[in-house]
């Protein structure tokens, strides 16, 4: 495979020695690493349909990877496969504005995104997730993940308008209305939605290499807010009626560790501090005039008044650009994307989590029963929870950090995560950007229909067992 | 636990010798406010009349943000920032959270004093003295 992939790409475009190959073993996780036994750097389209060709004569898994910050083991080689590096395929194709799309490759990161958009002072935005700037917005989407605009549009699958996919036996296929030659790439629909065929799969189905996705309108104003809350209920509560309301373009809620993490504390103690808010609620506010941010400003307030007066004790909200003046180490939280540096730069170098999407009604169970997991584990409960698709659903995080160099510590975390997500699947959460070892241990609670239909799909559009291999657990 | 080279663990020191230190015993268990009180002091001892005016102030200072309590302990070699003491303070200065961050960040005490909104009690002279160091550095 080696010598076909240097006479494909070029010498330089392969990557093989074992300094080259460490970046690529594993990722901020605790999952095992794996030396691949080769990296390919592709560029084209066209070279990806050929390793693909050659992938399948010679049984070769591949493994695509963009940033290499998944946090699930799921840009990580199978023994012996290849890595097919994407990052050099960073073009952004179209940009319509009018229609609000863009086609773009797989190594376009947010913050490329975000750059090509302000540089031509196009009034949309992308949702950014809460990862670092160079991380890909494709590989975001095409794994389900969320941004800070999913309370109004959903997870980011819901965004993808149209896929360019290489197929096993290296030929093109395009899904969605982009499919009909001439017709712009709007909608999956009308057509079969035919890119759920590979979304949420991992790259186990086949490799992505186009993707136009929907952006949205950006507003002349925006303000951040920062709500301390003391209870669980007071701030999932006052979440509930907030995207009732239907004015808030993002809705957070962060657990006190993060805040502490943020301000310098590598390890907060797994008790809060006495008189400590529980949760902090971020609010993102937009609007076009001065006279509709007042008017969102007064209907948040008068959510909270609701709550107040309902005995929460819930304080009035506070301004990022305040806070900054306070304290500038709140500047992760003042702009997306952000580097999330206090998650990832703790000395151990280890990040993990089990994040999982679910309905909001049991987010204050999840909370209560999570924060009891983490705090016997030693760990201070640092959850991330945000609403969805207008409050339809929600996503529940509990992340850690850890030393990825102490054996213990590793163990910790498998444990703690177990534990998390046998507990978030009772309560009918359902992990996403789903690491292998949960498809394991969720495998005998999925409808055996639908295994049963994933296994067909799996050996329909993977017959020779090359696309990263190992992933989904079936 | 180790601490790294530059860590905002443990103590932090600014760049003068003659800048208290602002020491949190345990940072683990601090809470919030004092955490930001913490990033306020030691951007505000960058400049050296706060500093000497630092180091002329002694005894204990108690801020309660909402239920949340910090006592800034003045000596002349550091300034201990302390969680929940309940021990009587020389002042002390209430208020939720939002006023109090509002005066922190700038804006005038005169106002939030008279409406209530922030309460000031005990020894006022030392109140106005410390005034400046727990107030953020203007941008300039």
């Amino acid at each position: 495979m080696k010598d076909f992939l240097i006479n494909l790409l070029g010498r330089d475009s392969v990557l093989d020695s074992a300094m080259q190959l460490a970046p690529y073993r594993e990722d901020y996780s605790e999952a095992e690493p794996v030396d691949p036994a080769v990296v390919a750097m592709v560029s084209e389209t066209a070279q990806v349909q050929a390793i693909v060709r050659q992938a399948g004569k010679v049984g070769t898994a591949i493994t695509p990877r963009v940033a290499g910050t998944n946090v699930g083991g799921l840009a990580i080689a199978s023994p012996g496969g290849v890595i097919l590096d994407l990052s050099r395929m960073n073009r952004i194709h179209e940009l319509n504005e009018t229609d609000m799309y863009a086609v773009i490759e797989p190594g376009v990161t947010q913050q490329q995104m975000k750059d090509y958009l302000a540089e031509r002072e196009v009034p949309l935005t992308l949702g950014f997730s809460l990862a670092p700037p160079h991380t890909s917005v494709f590989a975001n989407a095409l794994l389900g993940g969320l941004t800070n605009r999913s309370l109004k549009y959903g997870d980011q699958t819901q965004w993808i308008s149209g896929l360019e996919i290489v197929l096993s036996d290296g030929s093109l296929a395009r899904t969605g209305s982009w499919a009909l030659e001439g017709a712009l790439p709007f909608a999956q629909v009308p057509f079969p939605a035919l890119a759920g065929l590979f979304v949420g799969w991992a790259g186990t189905t086949g490799i992505a290499t186009r993707m136009a996705f929907q952006l949205w309108p950006k507003h002349r104003l925006n303000r951040r807010l920062f709500i301390l809350t003391y209870s669980a209920h007071g701030t999932f509560e006052s979440v509930r009626r907030l995207v009732r309301r239907e004015f808030c373009d993002d809705i957070g809620g962060l657990s006190w560790p993060s805040a502490k993490m943020m301000l310098g504390v590598k390890h907060p103690h797994p008790e809060p501090s006495p008189g400590e808010p529980t949760f902090i609620v971020y609010v993102d506010l937009t609007a076009d005039i001065d006279e509709e941010m007042a008017l969102k400003e007064r209907m948040l307030n008068d959510v909270l008044k609701g709550m107040r007066k309902e005995g929460e004790q819930i304080e009035e909200p506070l301004d990022i650009k305040m806070l900054l003046k306070v304290n500038p180490a709140m500047s992760p939280f003042a702009e997306f994307p952000t580097d999330l540096e206090f998650l990832t730069n703790h000395g151990g170098g280890g990040l993990s989590w089990v994040g999982t999407y679910g309905p909001l009604s049991r987010f204050e169970a999840g909370i209560e029963a999570g924060t009891e997991i983490m705090v016997r584990h030693k760990f201070a409960p640092m959850i991330v929870a945000r609403p969805m698709r207008g409050g339809h659903y929600g996503v529940l995080r509990f992340v850690e950090t850890f030393d990825k160099e102490d054996q213990a510590d590793v163990e910790r975390v498998k444990l703690v995560n177990a534990e998390l997500l046998h507990m978030c699947s009772k309560l009918g959460f359902v992990m996403y950007k789903t690491p292998s070892w949960a498809w394991e241990k969720m495998k005998s609670s999925i409808d055996p229909g639908m295994l049963g239909l994933m296994r067909n799909v799996k050996q329909t559009l993977d017959p020779h067992g090359i696309f990263n291999p190992g992933k989904l657990g079936l | 636990m180790a601490l790294q080279p530059g860590s905002r663990e443990g103590s932090t020191v600014s760049d003068s010798l003659e800048a208290p230190v602002v020491h949190i015993e345990t940072p683990e268990r601090m809470n919030l406010m004092g955490l930001l009180m913490r990033g306020l002091l030691e951007a505000a001892l960058r400049d050296n009349r706060v500093r000497r005016r630092a180091r002329r102030l002694r005894g204990d200072v108690r801020i309660v943000a909402g239920t949340m309590s910090v006592t800034l302990r003045f000596t002349k070699e550091q300034i201990l920032l302390l969680a929940n003491v309940t021990t009587p303070a020389r002042a002390t200065v209430r208020g939720e959270m939002k006023p109090l961050l509002e005066v922190v960040a700038g804006e005038s005490l005169v106002r939030p004093v008279l409406s209530r909104k922030v309460r000031v009690g005990g020894n006022l002279l030392l109140l106005l003295r410390m005034l400046p160091l727990i107030r953020a550095p203007r941008a300039d």
